[in-house]
């Protein structure tokens, strides 16, 4: 079960944000919901995001046999604007990581430390299955 | 109902547990986004592209008038019903294209409204065919449409194809008060099924 409003990981994706020019970080859920968010960054706007980042990634991994036969695993989506970054990287079984910064960030050690946060978040991650309706988390 | 937007979560208050995953189908042009759009208290995501001439032979716009767009990934909106359930809705595209997005959409759903609509109703079948396929409950909300012909329920239940328990509502997609009660109607039947375990 997501727990809505239990932002229990937010302050690891809040540590992660020291790293200059990143600018929000939210965790969710493969089938799209939220389970933590940066306190730089609304709930109501994470939310939306989380929602966003999970079709991302479906579409994403659709792409592979684009490829050709041999390639399979998606590993990480970048976005890029005129002005911004967007990361997506897998975070553990059935979660992924994303993270926005500016278009000043360092790639190459923004890449390092998210996988550097991913090793953390799946100590942290040990999501139990999700109850059926009605259920209590 | 409050309709006013929040901006920082208030409406998801600390007393709040269960979130629910639920779906909102039904094929081409039924009024999806326009659902999502009139439930959601917070800005709703829209994926929405103009349409194309490419597409104009394969999705049919018999009888609706002022669509010039299409959701060719998803809709996303949030819905709080009390302190206890938060309503997480997500809507699929209902183009056949898109069906392995479809699935993945799905994933961790509990159940799924799929919006009719009279005049094209055999146009449901697919949909409900998917859902059966991925085991998700369903209840059917015949969206209605200005000019739409209008039927007695035993009717619409037998060219549906419904089972007794599958609930048949009609709403109006634009319409706050209709379209929560096809949403409540769908959880009442979420809640009256066995509890079961998803993964
Ligand atoms: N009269 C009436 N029109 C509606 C209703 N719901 C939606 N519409 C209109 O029908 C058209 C199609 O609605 P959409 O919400 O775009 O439908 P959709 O299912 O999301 O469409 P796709 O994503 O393209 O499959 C829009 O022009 C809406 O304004 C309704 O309840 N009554
Ligand atoms: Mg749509």
């Amino acid at each position: 079960m997501t727990e809505p409003t239990n932002n229990r990981l937010g302050w690891m994706l809040d540590n992660a944000l020291q790293m200059p020019e990143t600018l929000h970080a939210i965790l969710l859920s493969a089938d799209g919901l939220l389970m933590a968010h940066s306190q730089t960054i609304t709930r109501d706007d994470a939310d939306r995001h989380a929602a966003a980042m999970s079709g991302l990634q479906a579409l994403a991994r659709s792409t592979a046999e684009f490829c050709g036969g041999a390639i399979s695993g998606w590993q990480q989506t970048v976005n890029e604007f005129a002005g911004g970054y967007v990361f997506l990287v897998a975070a553990g079984p059935g979660a992924y990581l994303a993270v926005s910064a500016t278009d000043r960030v360092d790639m190459e050690a923004v890449s390092f430390r998210l996988q550097e946060l991913v090793q953390r978040l799946g100590k942290e991650l040990t999501s139990p299955p999700r109850q059926g309706i009605g259920s209590r988390a | 109902m409050a309709s006013a937007r929040s901006s920082e979560g208030i409406y998801v208050r600390a007393t709040v547990r269960t979130a629910v995953k639920l779906l909102v189908v039904g094929h081409f042009a039924v009024g999806k986004t326009t659902f999502v759009g009139t439930l959601s208290e917070i800005r709703p995501l829209r994926t929405e592209e103009t349409m194309t001439q490419a597409a104009e032979h394969v999705d049919d716009l018999a009888g609706i008038q002022g669509k010039s767009t299409t959701t060719v990934a998803m809709d996303f909106g949030r819905l709080t019903l009390n302190d206890q359930l938060v309503l997480y809705l997500f809507g699929a595209p209902g183009q056949h294209r898109f069906k392995q997005l479809w699935k993945d959409i799905a994933t961790g759903a509990l159940g799924a409204l799929v919006l009719a609509d009279t005049r094209r109703l055999e146009e449901s079948f697919d949909i409900m065919g998917l859902l059966e396929e991925l085991e998700l409950p369903y209840a059917v909300a015949v969206n209605d449409f200005d000019g739409a012909p209008r039927f007695p329920e035993p009717e619409l239940r037998e060219a549906l194809d419904l089972l007794p328990e599958t609930p048949l509502i009609t709403c109006d997609a634009r319409d706050r008060v209709s379209s929560t009660h096809a949403l409540i109607a769908l959880v009442e039947h979420l809640l009256r099924r066995p509890v079961r375990e998803y993964a």
